[in-house]
């Protein structure tokens, strides 16, 4: 009974192995991976890839000449557990973090920087105003008010903002979705009530700072508003 | 053979000796060496006699609710959010616990015992302090250590040197500091407060781990051929009798094979839970509700547990809780997050007993809380 306990587990090693091969590879396509993870993590994954084809080949080379001790049905069992993300990875990839997942953790940007540079995001050395994603526009926002700035993202309905203002915002992920933090600027709009929740647009307007709910917060006061696609790419990286 | 006292247990006729597959005659002076008083079976191609396999409850109830979730559950509100959170700490972990298992592989078969326990011996009162330090070379985070930290024990390094490396391995490194130093503004008082209190947290329960848990803390599954599934497979005693680099580098992979598939289970039924954590709990309601800043430092580190994130970002969360909680409430969470949460409990598991892997948690947890505690009375705090 040596060899079909011996070969059952090197089929589930197996099995286990090339999937996970296989679904890196389609991470790494299209950078499809960038719906779960930073693109910084983009050489994990590649090294990742490589360990899994050498075990592969490690398990593939080794000779099946004895048995083994653990059973047949522990290894299948673990091997089926480390196939359940893989599962779930394909049907979800593309969705994104939204306005629910906003409301559940902190805006990493809460309140007006103290003074340039002092948040999260690359500080810009061009000339203010213009095209600028948030992140930009908060770590820089002292040098842009007053200036008109362009930027994306997604709306999000505060209970805490007065009538006529939503809040404009993405996630920024440092490694993974699980560690995304929203930022965010307020705009104010006559229009603001009408974007729902999660809708992507893109806002032309003056930057300015508006007290707001006690404290005064990075504003967008709004001269156009439209609707547009997701972007390719919706989360916002910091390096 | 060799034995370390703490490594004893009662399982199979000859479990209890330390295989060495690349220093079977390299014996530290030090060691307690037994005499087995029945033929010894150096590595059994079947289970012991009279020892049934187990029936891997825990692992079929897992996949059955992963898969029969989406199908009962589909409208539920926001399990698209819960898939994608696990989906992400999966990914982001799986390359770490890859490479930790490479590189337990790779010190399973080319680190002789004798040259490790030079460095981390087993009787010297130094050894958790040379342990704590081990990050600074091997820089990974916490869901890399866990397959080094098993392979550590199975070659004989004593159990304080392991605890205390798993504990400071991700904290006590350079990754680790730059991303805290990024996400703090470059303010180095946190990322030095955070290294020295991580580095003396590990030292301190390293030490009093293995005089608290004494014998029976490991998994026999570590320690003999069962937690391999290849054991016999790899025709381990054989081959690394043989010279052969290639075939000892394909004996080192099969070693991290195995690893990866024991260790990896636990990190991904850890992340199953921590993904309904996160995306159902309130982090800002929580930390608002503590006033306290005693009771803030409890709050902190509870969400540390719940949140589950990497060593390398866990900084940039807590740097958004600034205007919330004060720091010593945020270092708690520095220290604890690389220490001790969900899915590293269970990874945990994978190395000690239930038992041992519970006295691991509380005591960490108990000295991350002293640690948080001690820096508020120190900064001028009120009780």
């Amino acid at each position: 009974m040596k060899r079909p306990r011996t070969y059952l587990i090197r089929f589930a090693q197996l099995v286990v192995l090339l999937c996970w091969v296989l679904g890196y590879w389609w991470l790494l396509r299209d950078d499809r991976y960038q719906s779960f993870l930073s693109v910084r993590m983009r050489p994990m994954l590649v090294l990742a890839t490589s360990l899994l084809v050498l075990f592969l080949l490690a398990v593939l080379m080794r000779r099946g000449s004895a048995g083994a001790t653990d059973s047949p049905a522990r290894t299948c069992a673990h091997a089926a557990v480390l196939l359940v993300p893989l599962l779930y990875m394909v049907p979800v990839q593309g969705q994104q973090l939204g306005s629910y997942t906003a409301s559940q953790r902190n805006f990493a940007q809460a309140t007006m920087p103290e003074q340039p540079g002092s948040s999260a995001g690359p500080v810009s050395s061009r000339p203010p105003g213009g095209s600028l994603t948030i992140a930009e526009l908060l770590s820089d926002f002292q040098r842009q008010r007053g200036h008109t700035v362009i930027t994306e993202g997604m709306a999000y309905q505060s209970a805490k903002l007065p009538p006529g203002h939503f809040v404009l915002m993405r996630f920024m992920v440092w490694c993974c979705a699980a560690d995304a933090r929203p930022i965010g600027v307020v705009v104010a709009s006559a229009d603001a009530d009408s974007f729902e929740n999660d809708t992507w647009v893109r806002v032309e307007g003056e930057a300015v700072a508006e007290c707001v709910d006690g404290r005064d917060l990075p504003c967008i006061r709004a001269v156009h508003i439209e609707k547009i696609e997701r972007p390719k790419m919706p989360y916002l990286w910091p390096f | 053979m060799r034995i370390h006292p703490w490594l004893h247990h009662d399982y199979g006729h000859h479990a209890e000796a330390v295989p060495d597959a690349t220093a079977e005659s390299a014996i530290p002076a030090n060691a307690v060496v037994v005499v087995p008083d029945q033929p010894a079976v150096p590595y059994p191609c079947e289970p012991s006699p009279g020892r049934r396999a187990k029936v891997p409850y825990f692992e079929i109830l897992f996949v059955a609710t992963a898969l029969v979730l989406p199908m009962v559950a589909s409208q539920a509100v926001h399990l698209g959010t819960v898939a994608v959170v696990f989906v992400s700490i999966v990914l982001e972990a799986l390359p770490f616990v890859l490479l930790g298992s490479a590189v337990g592989g790779f010190i399973e078969v080319f680190v002789p015992s004798d040259k490790l326990a030079k460095v981390l011996p087993a009787r010297a009162w130094w050894t958790p302090f040379v342990a704590g330090l081990l990050g600074i070379v091997f820089p990974v985070c916490e869901c890399a250590v866990v397959p080094v930290a098993r392979r550590f024990i199975r070659k004989g390094v004593p159990l304080s040197a392991a605890v205390t490396y798993l504990l400071a391995g991700p904290i006590v490194n350079p990754i680790v500091a730059a991303s805290t130093v990024v996400a703090y503004g470059f303010d180095w008082r946190v990322p030095l407060l955070r290294m020295a209190w991580g580095y003396a947290i590990a030292v301190i329960v390293g030490t009093l781990y293995e005089k608290v848990i004494g014998e029976n803390a490991v998994q026999p599954a570590v320690l003999t051929r069962d937690g391999d599934e290849h054991a016999c497979v790899c025709e381990h005693g054989h081959e690394a009798a043989g010279p052969g680099l290639a075939s000892r580098i394909r004996l080192a992979l099969m070693h991290a094979t195995a690893d990866f598939i024991d260790v990896g289970r636990y990190l991904v039924i850890g992340a199953f839970i921590a993904a309904f954590v996160q995306t159902y709990l309130n982090q800002g309601a929580l930390a608002r509700l503590v006033a306290n800043p005693v009771l803030s430092i409890l709050v902190m580190m509870l969400l540390a547990i719940g949140l589950n994130l990497c060593s390398e970002a866990d900084a940039f969360v807590a740097a958004s809780f600034r205007t919330i909680v004060p720091l010593p409430a945020q270092m708690a969470f520095l220290l604890l997050s690389p220490m001790l949460d969900l899915k590293l409990m269970l990874m945990y598991r994978s190395l000690f007993r239930v038992r041992a892997a519970v006295v691991l948690a509380t005591l960490t947890f108990l000295s991350v809380f002293a640690a948080g505690l001690a820096m508020h009375f120190a900064s001028g705090g009120s009780p």
